[in-house]
């Protein structure tokens, strides 16, 4: 039974276009139709989930999937300032990248990320990801 | 000028190396050791030479002196009581104990002749031998002679003996005629006496004739007497022995015998008158005759006398032999005493010879482990050593301080290069590293990109696009995946054998099963594994990555839809040994040695998916794990193609319980 809490949002945290034209394509496909937001990188991202903060007073219904390799502010230092954040530190953030180097996983979960997905074979991965998102999204309680 | 600076240098630089002056002080010290060990030698020499001569010349030599000593004594002490002897207990004592006795001394002295001959063989001053030769000579012939001087007395004695013998038969023949011519007289005088009585005018006729008949009586008396007296006076001239006659008796017995003579004339002329002065005649001769008793016991004086002489002549003689004696030994004791101190001097050389090259050899001991092993030598490499060790295990910043221009400055200059090489190997390497990185995201992030857009587009449009468009996408997106490929393989090569992960404890079997399973999933190919059941303790990632080269190579490359492929693994406890064996096309021969190399593939890209590169990691990696992989195949044969790899274990392996092998599905 679904409880009367807001529906999860999606924030792509990618620089690459075409990843995202890719996730969003993947989505259309998969019928997900949660609110999707894009930043280009961490930056831009934490930004605007500050903004979606001050806007619901509390932690914003964000599922958050995160590139590493970005400009300005890349993946991980992304994360270090949200789990810096008081208000923010709870997000659940997917990490959504190319590279399989054992140091960025470890890394990433070191702060506490829900996943952490490589890309590789494009389409199949993306549909496989975004498929258990949405079964995230509807099953998982987001925090606040 | 040129050269002698050169050689200088050349000199200096030789001169600095550890070794070269190692080798100089050893040198020095054999030197040492060299010339102490001929000094000694030398004196040794000294030593060997003063003991021999102390043992085969002076002791002999004093031993011999000794002893002619010692026969020296005993000559004495017999010459003593050879003359004490015949002095105390009178010159009458058997002949034969004391010719025994002069025996005995000539026989020492002929032994200490002989002596002497022997002492001729030392290092005795000719005179003194000569001496001694003389004096043994004087004692021998004074021995001699004095037994002469005996012999001629005894005999003397003999004849002594003999002639009173003579006298005696003499006088006593002498008085039975004097008693016949008193018997005449008596009986003459007893016819007188008868006479006197028968006439008167006869009387004084008578009484003359009776007077000298009493004349004649005391005549023949007075004779008797006189001869007894000269008998008595012979008899005690014999049994004086030695002693000194009497000039008295001689006269009186000279006296008494003229009186005899005299009276003998007076006698009748008869026979018995001339035997009567026959033997006075004789008796005269054997008293005081030439060879007479006086005569012979004058001799007898006179030789005791000679003897006396003699006897005190040997006195002399044997303290001159005593004092010879006690020379020759203080000549041989002086030998003795110098070759004692010759031994001894040479022994003080040696023992200070020696103190002094120990002292020496010490020294330069000394000198050469605190100049050379302590100073250039230990520090420095303790230091040298440090900073290797620090270098080899990947602190590079660790300084090099040793300088110098021998072995160790070299080495340590030398060092400096190698750390420098580290240090940039170690920047290569993150270079590299992140070079890999930089391909694995920045190259592939657009490619992936073309791919996903492509194939969008065929998605979205696949109708409206026209055959031969589809095809060109469709190849380009095979291309792009290509492309794809060969950039993770690329990165796969990069990064193979580096940061190898701690080793683990890796179920064999189960290792090699899943790899089948990856390579094989839907079953299409017969892929058999045979090998012990154990853990093995190693890196596991290039493991994997060597089986799953291997197999999806087998795989690919097989030229029929089912293939088989045999696995099998030895484990011995420090090496691990896999054998791939397929039956596939194989490899010809010429070109087993290209397929290691990069991006050698035996097929076009289009008939084989393949980078090309897949045998060249897995020999990077066997290689890095200093393992070794090597090939066997012969089209020209038969089928088939077999891999043998060989990958070092770090540690030995464990075993579980054995089960049977089982054939993967």
């Amino acid at each position: 039974m679904k409880t009367a809490t807001k529906p999860a949002k999606f924030l792509i945290v990618d620089d690459d276009k075409i990843s995202v034209m890719a996730m969003q394509r993947a989505m259309r496909k998969l019928k997900i139709v949660n609110e999707t937001h894009v930043c280009s990188d961490g930056q831009k991202a934490l930004d605007f989930l500050r903004e979606e903060a001050e806007k619901v007073a509390g932690l914003p219904p964000f599922i958050v999937t995160l590139d590493l390799n970005m400009p300005r502010m890349g993946g991980l230092e992304f994360l270090d300032e949200i789990r810096a954040d008081a208000m923010l530190s709870r997000v659940v953030v997917f990490v959504f990248t190319t590279s399989d180097v054992p140091n960025d996983v470890q890394k990433a979960y070191h702060h506490n990320v829900a996943g952490y997905i490589v890309k590789e074979n494009p389409s199949q991965t993306f549909s496989e990801a975004l498929d258990m998102l949405d079964s995230y999204a509807r099953i998982v309680e987001l925090p606040v | 000028m040129l050269k002698f600076s050169a050689l200088k240098a050349s000199l200096t630089n030789a001169l600095a190396h550890l070794t070269v002056r190692l080798r100089i002080l050893l040198v020095v010290i054999g030197v040492v050791t060299a010339i102490t060990g001929l000094v000694a030698i030398l004196q040794v020499g000294i030593i060997l030479a003063a003991y021999t001569e102390l043992n085969y010349s002076a002791q002999p030599m004093l031993q011999l002196a000794k002893r002619i000593e010692n026969n020296t004594q005993k000559l004495s002490l017999r010459l003593q009581s050879f003359t004490n002897f015949s002095q105390s207990t009178g010159f009458e004592d058997p002949v034969e104990a004391t010719s025994d006795q002069a025996d005995q001394i000539i026989e020492q002295a002929e032994r200490l002749r002989e002596n002497l001959a022997e002492l001729k063989a030392y290092d005795v001053p000719e005179n003194l031998i000569h001496d001694f030769d003389m004096r043994l000579a004087a004692a021998r012939t004074s021995v001699i002679s004095t037994l002469d001087t005996r012999d001629h007395y005894l005999r003397l004695k003999e004849e002594l003996r003999h002639d009173i013998h003579e006298i005696l038969s003499l006088h006593n023949k002498s008085q039975q005629l004097l008693e016949s011519f008193t018997f005449n007289i008596t009986s003459q005088s007893d016819r007188l006496m008868r006479d006197l009585g028968t006439s008167s005018r006869e009387r004084e006729r008578i009484n003359e004739q009776l007077a000298k008949t009493f004349q004649m009586s005391l005549n023949i008396n007075s004779m008797g007497f006189a001869l007894d007296t000269v008998v008595a006076a012979a008899n005690n001239a014999s049994d004086l022995g030695g002693n000194a006659p009497s000039n008295r008796s001689i006269l009186e017995t000279r006296e008494e015998l003229r009186d005899i003579v005299v009276k003998i004339a007076l006698l009748p002329d008869t026979q018995e008158r001339l035997e009567l002065v026959q033997y006075v005649a004789r008796l005269r001769g054997l008293v005081i005759g030439p060879n007479g008793i006086f005569a012979h016991q004058l001799e007898q004086y006179e030789l005791r006398q000679e003897f006396d002489r003699k006897r005190l002549q040997h006195l002399p003689l044997l303290s001159d032999i005593s004092e010879t004696v006690a020379q020759l030994v203080n000549r041989s004791l002086e030998i003795v005493d110098k070759s004692t101190t010759d031994l001894w001097g040479a022994l003080q050389n040696l023992i200070s010879v020696l103190i002094t090259a120990l002292f020496v050899s010490l020294s330069v001991i000394l000198f050469t482990n605190w100049a050379i092993i302590e100073r250039q030598f230990r520090k420095r490499i303790q230091i040298l050593n440090r900073a290797v060790r620090a270098i080899a295990s990947g602190d590079l910043d660790h300084p090099v301080p040793v300088t110098g221009i021998d072995e160790l400055g070299e080495m340590a200059s030398a060092l400096t290069i190698f750390k420098q090489n580290a240090i940039e190997l170690q920047r290569s390497n993150i270079e590299l590293e992140k070079f890999a990185y930089v391909a694995a995201h920045d190259l592939r992030s657009p490619l992936r990109a073309i791919s996903d857009l492509s194939s969008w587009i065929i998605e979205d449009e696949e109708n409206k696009l026209s055959i031969e468009s589809s095809a060109y996408f469709t190849l380009m997106q095979e291309r792009t995946n290509r492309l794809d490929r060969l950039l993770c393989d690329l990165l796969a090569y990069a990064r193979a054998g580096e940061n190898d992960p701690e080793i683990e404890t890796i179920d064999l079997s189960a290792c090699i099963r899943d790899q089948i399973q990856y390579a094989n999933p839907n079953g299409t190919f017969d892929i058999s594994y045979h090998g012990p059941d154990v853990l093995i303790k190693t890196h596991l990632t290039p493991l994997q990555q060597v089986l799953s080269n291997l197999l999806s190579n087998a795989v690919r490359h097989h030229d029929k839809k089912k293939g088989c492929i045999a696995i099998t693994a030895e484990v011995w406890p420090n090496q691990l040994t896999l054998v791939l064996t397929d039956d596939g096309p194989g490899i010809e021969v010429q070109y087993q040695e290209r397929i290691f190399e990069l991006f050698q593939t035996l097929q076009p890209r289009d008939d084989v998916e393949g980078s090309g590169l897949g045998l060249a990691i897995v020999k990077k990696i066997v290689e890095r794990n200093k393992g070794s992989i090597t090939l066997t195949s012969d089209p020209r044969l038969k089928r088939g193609t077999t891999f043998t790899v060989t990958f070092p274990l770090p540690e030995k392996p464990v075993a579980i319980a054995p089960k049977q092998a089982r054939t993967a599905a």
